[in-house]
């Protein structure tokens, strides 16, 4: 029977690297701007939620809005955009979609980007409520590595990677007593969001059965 | 504790460890800092108060690596309403994982008892014995908690759950 767990802190985030980098994102940007801001709004996005980046590589300078009632941020650089957002959950999935889409619309269509590579993180903190978090990381510690010393393991990790795709399995840093899992896959610029979050959902249940462990329902 | 050392949040900064409090309502802090207005100078009370908030907000989070807290919003609004509390706690934890092991895990609890009042409980998740149990927690009791249960003002108790 899986172990119930709570997932108290987790997020999302979404790459896009555009097919090409654009520095009039540094410079000629403000209908840009405006428009991404208008297109926030209905989440009572802030003209002081709005930060321009200076400082750094040109690849790190651009404009990051919030909009802390949802809890998402989205950076525009030259070369690419990120979106993220904690707290995220699957019921709140096509809000965040639709959220996601408003941001980016308005670079595509006013900023004339063409968007590439979409490289997705979802990132989750599983805590137990009663066994101790090595539990559920045990089963993934080698055996070659659990013998090298005769003291108990305090914590371990695995990170798997593939082509388009990366698994990391942690102690968490962030929360007493849970473990930290991280699902990264890429995909090509035309797959629609939509189809992006049901691949990801499939993954965090399929990862989340490999554990054992099952979200607890606080509702 | 995670053993490989790669960023485990957003990094968005919009994570609120505590719900909205009466300086967020009262001065509409949006997170910017403000321009203090005119005469204000002598006496920056928003100021002072978002220091006092990001402390408040960073004891938090350090709390949350060493207590399991329940997902609903209780414990932390208990905390924010008693200021006082988690900085006890996280003096206690230390002195929790020398008394009880340091793979023990313990809860934070907020439940309302009979008389409608709440207490915050510091829960220990007790694998072994009764008697095991109830020999650390009266070592815990006489060599620290009773010099320092005056700061909590009876607000918090220390206790343990057989699993």
């Amino acid at each position: 029977m899986p172990e119930l767990v709570t997932i108290p802190v987790s997020f999302l985030e979404v790459t896009i690297d555009y097919e090409k980098a654009d520095i009039r994102l540094l410079a000629d940007r403000a209908h840009v701007v405006q428009g991404i801001f208008e297109a926030l709004l209905p989440w009572n996005a802030k003209i002081d939620d709005i930060e321009v980046l200076n400082s750094g590589k040109n690849s790190e300078q651009g404009v990051m809005f919030r909009v802390p009632q949802k809890r998402v941020a989205f950076f525009v650089g030259a070369s690419l955009c990120r979106f993220s957002r904690d707290d995220v959950a699957w019921h709140l999935a096509d809000e965040t979609v639709t959220i996601f889409e408003a941001a980016v619309n308005p670079l595509t269509k006013l900023g004339g980007v063409v968007l590439g590579m979409k490289k997705t993180a979802v990132g989750l903190h599983l805590q137990p409520r009663a066994i101790p978090f090595m539990e559920l990381l045990r089963p993934f510690v080698p055996t070659q590595l659990a013998t090298l010393e005769s003291d108990t393991i305090q914590s371990a990790a695995t990170v798997v990677k593939w082509a388009n795709r990366r698994v990391t399995i942690d102690g968490s840093a962030s929360v007493a007593n849970a473990i930290f899992i991280k699902l990264e896959r890429e995909f090509a610029g035309d797959i629609p969001f939509g189809a992006i979050a049901d691949q990801l959902s499939k993954d965090e249940q399929e990862l989340l059965e490999i554990i054992g462990v099952k979200e607890k329902d606080v509702s | 504790m995670n053993a490989q050392d790669q960023r485990q949040e957003s990094g968005n900064n919009s994570i609120q460890t505590t719900p909205k409090v009466f300086h967020d309502e009262v001065f509409g802090w949006s997170g910017l800092p403000q321009r203090p207005a005119q005469g204000a100078s002598l006496f920056p009370i928003p100021e002072r108060m978002r220091g006092f908030q990001a402390e408040h907000n960073s004891a938090l989070k350090e709390l949350r690596r060493k207590f399991i807290l329940p997902p609903d919003p209780s414990v932390v609004t208990f905390l924010t309403e008693h200021r006082t509390l988690p900085q006890i706690l996280l003096e206690a934890a230390d002195h929790l994982r020398a008394y009880f092991g340091a793979d023990t895990i313990f809860n934070l609890r907020a439940p309302i008892d009979e008389s409608g009042s709440r207490t915050l409980y510091a829960v220990v998740m007790w694998p072994g014995t009764v008697s095991a149990v109830k020999a650390a927690l009266a070592r815990f009791d006489d060599e620290w908690w009773i010099a320092h249960s005056r700061q909590a003002s009876g607000y918090l108790t220390f206790t343990y759950e057989l699993v």
